[in-house]
């Protein structure tokens, strides 16, 4: 079997029902599935697994933008809020479009930096329950 | 059609002529110095999307081959620095003595590095 590589690309992504991907230089869905725990039992099957409790995350670094409908603004006045989120990778491939909906937890971002830099933010924010997978028809 | 630099390159060329600072943005251009030259510049993309992020300018600040030409470069680098500070999300980061050739004829000139968020 050959081996089968994409160029991360194109996404689309909207939180709290705005598009974002244009500001967006990087990403991370974590699902941050804990490796379950083995325990050993006196039977003969020897142990159990106890899975832990996923803790995924959704890792964002972008362009900052502090104009009205800006990334930067709307995270900072919406602190503490729940948001809805969408985000379809490579949407450009039909036969391999996929996609997570879920919904984070919104947090006002770091803001600074280098003089003479562009400003940059780097975010984590929780995403509550679990993001659903979802297999996008060609 | 999609335009990567050409408003940004004319915002360069506008501040640099407000100050009454003679401005070219062909290299290829006969110039009478002093006078400025805006190269194209040098793109890069950062987002999730066609359009690039961030340009990378050198204008050149170029002066008559003299005797007065370090003297010259003195006062015209600061000139040229100031009237693209003028513009907002565009910043000077680096400036280094080089030699601005045209038409066969080479200039004393400061190459200045100019970073632009598009």
């Amino acid at each position: 079997m050959p081996p089968h590589s994409r160029q991360l690309k194109v996404i689309e992504f909207t939180l709290g029902g705005t598009s974002y991907e244009c500001q967006i230089t990087s990403w991370n869905l974590d699902p941050a599935i804990p490796d379950a725990e083995r325990v050993p039992v006196f039977c003969p099957d020897g142990e159990v697994l106890e899975d832990g409790t996923p803790a995924p995350t959704l890792q964002l670094t972008f362009l900052s933008d502090w104009r009205v409908n800006g990334i930067s603004r709307y995270l900072t006045k919406n602190t503490g809020a729940n948001a809805a989120f969408q985000l379809d990778h490579h949407p450009d491939i039909p036969a391999e479009h996929v996609r997570w909906t879920g919904t984070v937890r919104l947090k006002a971002p770091p803001v600074g930096g280098t003089p003479r830099t562009g400003e940059r933010t780097e975010i984590t924010l929780q995403i509550i329950g679990t993001p659903e997978f979802i297999e996008v028809e060609a | 059609m999609t335009d990567y630099f050409g408003q940004s390159t004319q915002a360069l060329a506008d501040a640099l002529r407000a100050e009454e600072i003679r401005t070219h943005i062909d290299p290829a251009a006969a110039i009478d110095p002093p006078a400025a030259v805006i190269g194209p510049p040098a793109l890069t993309w950062e987002a999730h999307c066609d359009e690039p992020t961030s340009a990378r300018y050198v204008v050149w600040a170029v002066v008559p081959d003299n005797d007065r030409a370090i003297t010259a470069l003195a006062t015209f680098l600061p000139q040229v620095v100031d009237a693209i500070h003028t513009l907002p999300d565009v910043v000077v980061t680096a400036a280094a003595p080089e030699v601005w050739s045209a038409a066969g004829q080479d200039y004393p000139a400061y190459a200045i590095t100019v970073e632009v968020s598009l």
